[in-house]
C-alpha cells in the first residue's frame, strides 16, 4: 500500500469514528423471552484447573436447583455454565458474552472475587443481576453496584470470627500466610487486623505464590518465632501443602486454621492425609441433611459452595417469577430494574438458612461455623465446633 | 531479624535448599547435556519432567489399588521410578525425532520456537488426560524425621539429596569413563569431526536426550513423593529455574549443572529469610538475568565448542 | 507439465493484493459492527488489540530478528502506566489522549532499558532473558501493593472521552482500535522501507557482515526494542481503558507466547500475516468456544508443524521467503 492510500484510510476512519455510534443499553431496559424460548440462567465458575473441584461443585448446586424448578411461567429454565478460570480476564469475557445474550436473565457467579470484581462492572453496565455463591471480597459490596448480591458472606465476617475463635483459645501469637491473591490476602489482612485489636501479636505476615509447592523455606523462617497458630488465607490446593509441610518442618505443636477455600473433602482432607488432622477451617452452617443426601446421590461427595449456589439459583428464579409479566402471546417481559428489586427484597428460606440482603447486596445474618478435621471410627471429616 | 543468624534456622534452610536444589540439578542436567550437543534450549524439558512424575503416579496408584504396595512398599517405589524413567525417555526420544531433528540445520530460532510449541502441546495433552485437575501421590511410606535438638530433618529430604547426588555421580562417571560417554563428549566438541571418526551422531544425540529425560523423570517422582501434588503445569516454572541453574553452573558442564542446581536451591531458601516470601520466584529469575548479563559462561565455565 | 508450470507462475506472482483490495476490505470493516452485534464486535476488538501487539512484536522479531519472549512486560507498563494515572487509585485522572504519548515514552524507555543489557547475547539466551524479565515485571506488579494494589488490581479506570462523548461501548472501541491498527500499520510499513528497516534486515541476515558494513548493531538493536515496545505501550493503555480494570494476572507469559504464536503462524515480517494470525488465534477460539480446551493444544502442535514445514508462516513477506531459501 502506498503512502497516499494510508493517509486516506486514516482520515476516513477518523471521521467515521467521530460519528456517535451509540448502540448498547445504558438504561435498565427489559428482557424479552419470546414464546417457546427457554429462560437462561448463566453460571461462572472454575470448571478446569487447580480449583475445579469447587467450580464443578458450584455448577452442580445450581444445576440441581434449575433441574428441580424445571420451568417458570411456561418457559423452560436452562443453566448455561461457563468456565471463569477463577480470574479476571475470562470472567470479563463471559460477562460480555452473557450480558449480551437476550435470553439470559441473570447469573450465578462468579466463583472467585478476582473474577467477580471486574465482571461486576460489566454486569452493572448492562444491568444484569449477578448472585455469587462464593466471592467473598469486601469491595464487591462497598462500591455501590446495585446488581451484585451474594449468598455467601464477606471476608471481614469470616476473618473476624476466625480471630475471635483464636482469641477464645488464647492463641495470641499468630503467624499469617496468604497466597497473594485478592481473596487470600484480604482475608489474611482482615484476620491480622482483628487479632491486633484483640491485643494479640502477629509474628509474621508472609505471602506464597499460587501454584508453588515448596513452602518449607517460609515455614522454616517462621518456626523460630514459635507461633501458636498459623492462619492461612487461600485455597485448598496450597493450604493442604502448608498444613503438611508445617509438620515436616517441625511446627508440630502449632495449630493451623484456614478459610472456606479449604473447606473441601477432596482437596484438603483426602489430599492432606493424616497431616490435616486437627486443622481448623471456617465455613457456613451445614445445609439441610436431606438436601445433602439428594445432592450426593446425584453428584457424589459435595465440596464447599454447592449449597450457596443452589440457594442463589433459586433466589434468582423466584425473582424472575415475581417480576416477569406474561404477555398474551405467551412471551415474557422482565424489567431489569424490577428483577433487581425482586432479588433485593428476597426473604427466602434456603438450605443454608434464612436469606435476605442488606442494601449493599450482602447477605444478612450470616453464621460462621468453625470446623475441625477429626478422625472418628476410621473416618476423617469436618466436625463442627461449638463456639 | 536477628533470628536469622540462629544456627538451627541455618541448618534447616540448608537442608531445604539442598533438597529443592537436588531436584533443580537433576532437571538442569538434561538442559545442559542437550545444549552441549545441539546448542539448543530444550524448552520442552520441563514437560518431560512432568510426564515422568505422572508416570510414577500412575504406577503407584496402580500398586495401591492392587494392594501390592502394602506388601512391597520399597519395591513399588523402585518400579515407579523405572516406569517414570521409561516413559520420559520414550517421550524425549520422540521429541528429538519429531520436533528437533528436522530442524537441525535450520536457523537458530526455528528449533527454539518448535521447542516452545512442543512444550505447549505436551502441557495440554496432560491437561486433557487429567481434565486439568491436580492429582495427589498416594502415601506409600510414612515420613520419618530426625530431630537433633531443634533441627528437623526429614528422611525424604535426605533421600532426595543423596539420591540426586548419586545419580549425578553416576552420570559423570558415565560421561568420563565409558565409550558412549566419550562419544558424547566428542560430538559436543565437534560434530563433524566426530562423525568423520565413525561415531553415529544421530544415535549419540538420541542417547543424550534419553539420559537427560531419565534424570528428569527421577526428579519428577521425587517431587511427587515429597510434595504429593502434581498437575500439568508443574514443569513450567521448575523448568525455567533448572535452566537458570544450568546456566549458573556453566552450560554444557555437568558438574556445573550440579553446582548450579544446589546453588539456586540454597539461594531461594536463604533469600526467603531476608525478603518477603512472595518474592521467592524473583530470586531465580533475577539470578537468570544477572548471570546472563554479567557472566554468561557461568561459575565453572561453559563447555561448548567453538562453533558458536 | 506446461499447465503445472503456468499455475505455479500465477501463484508466485499473486503476492501482494492490489490497493483496491485494501480499500474494499477497509470499507467492509467499517460497516461490519452493526451487523455483528455487541458480543462479536467485542471479540473483534480483542482481535484488534492483539493485531497491534503483533505488529509491534513483529518489529522486534520479524524485522530485527530478536526473539523477545517477554513482550508482555511492555504491555503491562503501558496498561499500568495509564491505569495508575487515570483512575481513583491515586485520584489522578489524566485524559487518555495525553496519556498515550506518555505510555509510548514509558514503554519505549522500558524497551531501551531491556535492550542495553541483552545487546550482546545470542538468540536463545536473549529469548530466555527476556522471558525472565517479563516474569519479574509480573511478580513485582503483584507484590508491590502500595503502588499497584497488588493482586486486587486497579479498578474503575477512566475510559477515553472527548467532552461528553465517551468511548465505552464495543462499537466505539472497535473504531478506536481500528484507527490504532491503521496507524500502527502505517508506522511499521514506513519503518520497513526506511534506513532503519534496511539496517535491521542486514543485521538479521548476517550480523557480522552488517557490522563490517558500518552498521552500528547496538544502536539498531536498541531501536528495535524501544520501537517494538511502544506499540505494546499503546496496546496496554487501550486494554486498560477498555476493560476498565487490570490485574497482574492479565500480564502472564501466555500473552507473550500468544503474540509470538500469531506472528509465527501468520507470517513473520509481514503485516497481512500478523492480521491473519490474530484472527486465527484469537477470533477462532471464540467461534469454537466448545473446543476451547483444545485451543492451546492446537497452537502448540501448529508451532512445531509450521517450523518444520512452513517456517515463514502462512503469509510470509517476500524477503523472508528468500532468506529461508538460502
Amino acid at each position: 500500500m502506498n503512502k497516499k492510500t494510508h493517509i486516506f484510510m486514516l482520515l476516513a476512519s477518523l471521521c467515521l469514528f467521530l460519528v456517535p455510534f451509540s448502540s448498547h443499553a445504558d438504561e435498565w431496559g427489559d428482557i424479552t423471552i419470546p414464546p417457546e424460548k427457554a429462560i437462561k440462567i448463566g453460571l461462572g465458575a472454575m470448571l478446569t484447573g487447580d480449583y475445579a473441584s469447587l467450580g464443578i461443585d458450584i455448577k452442580h448446586g445450581a444445576e440441581m436447583a434449575v433441574d428441580k424448578k424445571g420451568s417458570i411461567l411456561g418457559h423452560t429454565v436452562v443453566l448455561q455454565a461457563e468456565d471463569d478460570g477463577c480470574a479476571g480476564p475470562p470472567s470479563v469475557a463471559i460477562a460480555e458474552k452473557l450480558c449480551n445474550d437476550p435470553l439470559i436473565v441473570g447469573l450465578v457467579g462468579y466463583m472467585c472475587s478476582g473474577g467477580s470484581k471486574p465482571a461486576s462492572d460489566i454486569h452493572n453496565k448492562y444491568k444484569v443481576v449477578m448472585i455469587s455463591p462464593s466471592s467473598t471480597a469486601l469491595e464487591l459490596t462497598t462500591r455501590g453496584i446495585p446488581i451484585f448480591f451474594r449468598t455467601c458472606w464477606n471476608d471481614k465476617i469470616q476473618a473476624r470470627r476466625a480471630a475471635s475463635f483464636a482469641h477464645s483459645h488464647k492463641w495470641t501469637k499468630v503467624a499469617v500466610i496468604h497466597d497473594k491473591s485478592d481473596y487470600g490476602q484480604s482475608l489474611g489482612e482482615d484476620f491480622a487486623e482483628r487479632i491486633r485489636q484483640q491485643n494479640g501479636k502477629i509474628l509474621a505476615f508472609e505471602g506464597i505464590t499460587r501454584g508453588d509447592k515448596d513452602f518449607s523455606p517460609v515455614l522454616t523462617k517462621i518456626k523460630p518465632l514459635n507461633p501458636q497458630l498459623i492462619y492461612y488465607g487461600g485455597m485448598a490446593a496450597e493450604g493442604v501443602l502448608v498444613a503438611r509441610q508445617m509438620k515436616r518442618v517441625g511446627l508440630r505443636k502449632t495449630h493451623f486454621m484456614s478459610d472456606d477455600g479449604c473447606y473441601t473433602e477432596k482437596d484438603f482432607i483426602q489430599a492432606g492425609g493424616k497431616a490435616t488432622n486437627g486443622c481448623y477451617v471456617t465455613y457456613a452452617r451445614q445445609p439441610d441433611p436431606d438436601w445433602i443426601k439428594n445432592f450426593e446421590a446425584k453428584y457424589g461427595p459435595r465440596q464447599t459452595f454447592s449449597p450457596q449456589a443452589y440457594d442463589a439459583a433459586n433466589i434468582l428464579m423466584l425473582a424472575v417469577e415475581k417480576a416477569a409479566q406474561k404477555q398474551p402471546d405467551g412471551s415474557l417481559i422482565i424489567g431489569k430494574k424490577a428483577l433487581r428489586n425482586a432479588v433485593a427484597d428476597t426473604k427466602y428460606n434456603g438450605i443454608t438458612g434464612e436469606i435476605s440482603f442488606d442494601p449493599y447486596g450482602d447477605r444478612t445474618g450470616s453464621v460462621v461455623v468453625i470446623y475441625k478435621v477429626v478422625e472418628e471410627n476410621g473416618r476423617r471429616f469436618f466436625k463442627q465446633m461449638i463456639f | 531479624m536477628s533470628y536469622i543468624l540462629n544456627p538451627e534456622v541455618i541448618i534447616d534452610q540448608v537442608i531445604n535448599g539442598l533438597t529443592i536444589g537436588g531436584i533443580y540439578a537433576l532437571i538442569a542436567l538434561g538442559y545442559t547435556l542437550v545444549y552441549g550437543i545441539l546448542f539448543m534450549i530444550n524448552f520442552a524439558h520441563g514437560e518431560i519432567f512432568m510426564f515422568g512424575s505422572f508416570g510414577g503416579f500412575a504406577a503407584l496408584t496402580y500398586f495401591v489399588n492392587s494392594g501390592f504396595s502394602d506388601s512391597h512398599p520399597g519395591l513399588s517405589i523402585i518400579i515407579a521410578f523405572l516406569v517414570a524413567m521409561i516413559i520420559s525417555s520414550v517421550l524425549g526420544a520422540l521429541l528429538e525425532r519429531i520436533a528437533y531433528r528436522p530442524l537441525r540445520n535450520a536457523p537458530r530460532l526455528a528449533p527454539l520456537i518448535s521447542a516452545i510449541g512442543a512444550s505447549i502441546f505436551l502441557q495440554n495433552v496432560m491437561m486433557l488426560i487429567i481434565k486439568a485437575r491436580m492429582q495427589v501421590y498416594p502415601d506409600i511410606i510414612q515420613e520419618q524425621f530426625i530431630e537433633i535438638g531443634w533441627v528437623n530433618i526429614s528422611y525424604f529430604q535426605i533421600f532426595i539429596i543423596l539420591g540426586s547426588v548419586l545419580l549425578m555421580v553416576v552420570l559423570y562417571l558415565f560421561i568420563q569413563k565409558t565409550k558412549t560417554g566419550k562419544a558424547m563428549r566428542a560430538v559436543a566438541e565437534d560434530r563433524e569431526a566426530a562423525s568423520l571418526m565413525g561415531i553415529d551422531v544421530n544415535r549419540i544425540i538420541l542417547t543424550t536426550f534419553i539420559i537427560g529425560s531419565a534424570l528428569a523423570a527421577a526428579a519428577g517422582v521425587m517431587v511427587g513423593i515429597y510434595y504429593t501434588q502434581i498437575n500439568h503445569m508443574m514443569g513450567f516454572i521448575p523448568g525455567i529455574k533448572a535452566f537458570t541453574a544450568a546456566v549458573l553452573g556453566g552450560i554444557g558442564n555437568v558438574p556445573g549443572a550440579m553446582l548450579g542446581g544446589f546453588f539456586l536451591g540454597l539461594a531461594e531458601a536463604f533469600g526467603v529469610l531476608i525478603m518477603p516470601a512472595e518474592y521467592k520466584d524473583v530470586i531465580a529469575f533475577g539470578l537468570l538475568v544477572l548471570v546472563l548479563i554479567f557472566r554468561p559462561s557461568g561459575i565453572l565455565g561453559e563447555v561448548v565448542s567453538e562453533r558458536s | 507439465m506446461q499447465n503445472h508450470r503456468k499455475i505455479k507462475y500465477f501463484f508466485s506472482k499473486f503476492r501482494f493484493p492490489p490497493t483496491a483490495f485494501y480499500i474494499a476490505l477497509f470499507l467492509f470493516l467499517i460497516l461490519l459492527p452493526p451487523f455483528l452485534g455487541n458480543y462479536w464486535t467485542q471479540v473483534l476488538g480483542d482481535i484488534g488489540i492483539y493485531v497491534m501487539l503483533g505488529i509491534g512484536l513483529n518489529v522486534v522479531v520479524g524485522f530485527a530478528g530478536l526473539l523477545d519472549l517477554g513482550y508482555v512486560a511492555f504491555y503491562a507498563i503501558g496498561a499500568y502506566g495509564y491505569g495508575l494515572l487515570a483512575s481513583p487509585h491515586f485520584g489522578i485522572h489524566i485524559p487518555f489522549w495525553l496519556m498515550l504519548p506518555a505510555c509510548v515514552a514509558l514503554s519505549a524507555g522500558g524497551g531501551a532499558l531491556l535492550g542495553i543489557p541483552v545487546l550482546r547475547m545470542r538468540g536463545d539466551y536473549l529469548a530466555i532473558v527476556t522471558l525472565g524479565f517479563g516474569e519479574i515485571i509480573r511478580i513485582v506488579l503483584n507484590n508491590m501493593d502500595t503502588v499497584t494494589n497488588g493482586p486486587r488490581g486497579l479498578l474503575r479506570i477512566d475510559p477515553p472521552a472527548i467532552g461528553d462523548f465517551v468511548v465505552n461501548s464495543p462499537f466505539r472501541w472497535y473504531y478506536l482500535i481500528l484507527v490504532g491498527i491503521l496507524l500502527s500499520t502505517f508506522v511499521a510499513d514506513r519503518l520497513n522501507n526506511s534506513r532503519i528497516g534496511r539496517a535491521w534486515i542486514a543485521m538479521r541476515e548476517d550480523q557480522d557482515a552488517a557490522a563490517v558494513m558500518g552498521i552500528n548493531i547496538l544502536k539498531y538493536k536498541l531501536l528495535a526494542f524501544a520501537i517494538g515496545a511502544s506499540f505494546a505501550g499503546i496496546g496496554g493503555a487501550i486494554f486498560a481503558a477498555r476493560q476498565g480494570s487490570i490485574f497482574p494476572e492479565n500480564f502472564s507469559l501466555m500473552v507473550s507466547i500468544n503474540v509470538l504464536c500469531l506472528i509465527i503462524i501468520g507470517g513473520m515480517g509481514s503485516i497481512p500475516g500478523v492480521i491473519l494470525g490474530s484472527v486465527i488465534l484469537i477470533g477462532l477460539p471464540e467461534v469454537l468456544r466448545v473446543a476451547q480446551q483444545y485451543r492451546m493444544l492446537a497452537f502448540g502442535g501448529l508451532l512445531v508443524i509450521m517450523m518444520i514445514f512452513r517456517p515463514t508462516g502462512f503469509i510470509p513477506s517476500a524477503r523472508r521467503k528468500m532468506e529461508f531459501k538460502e
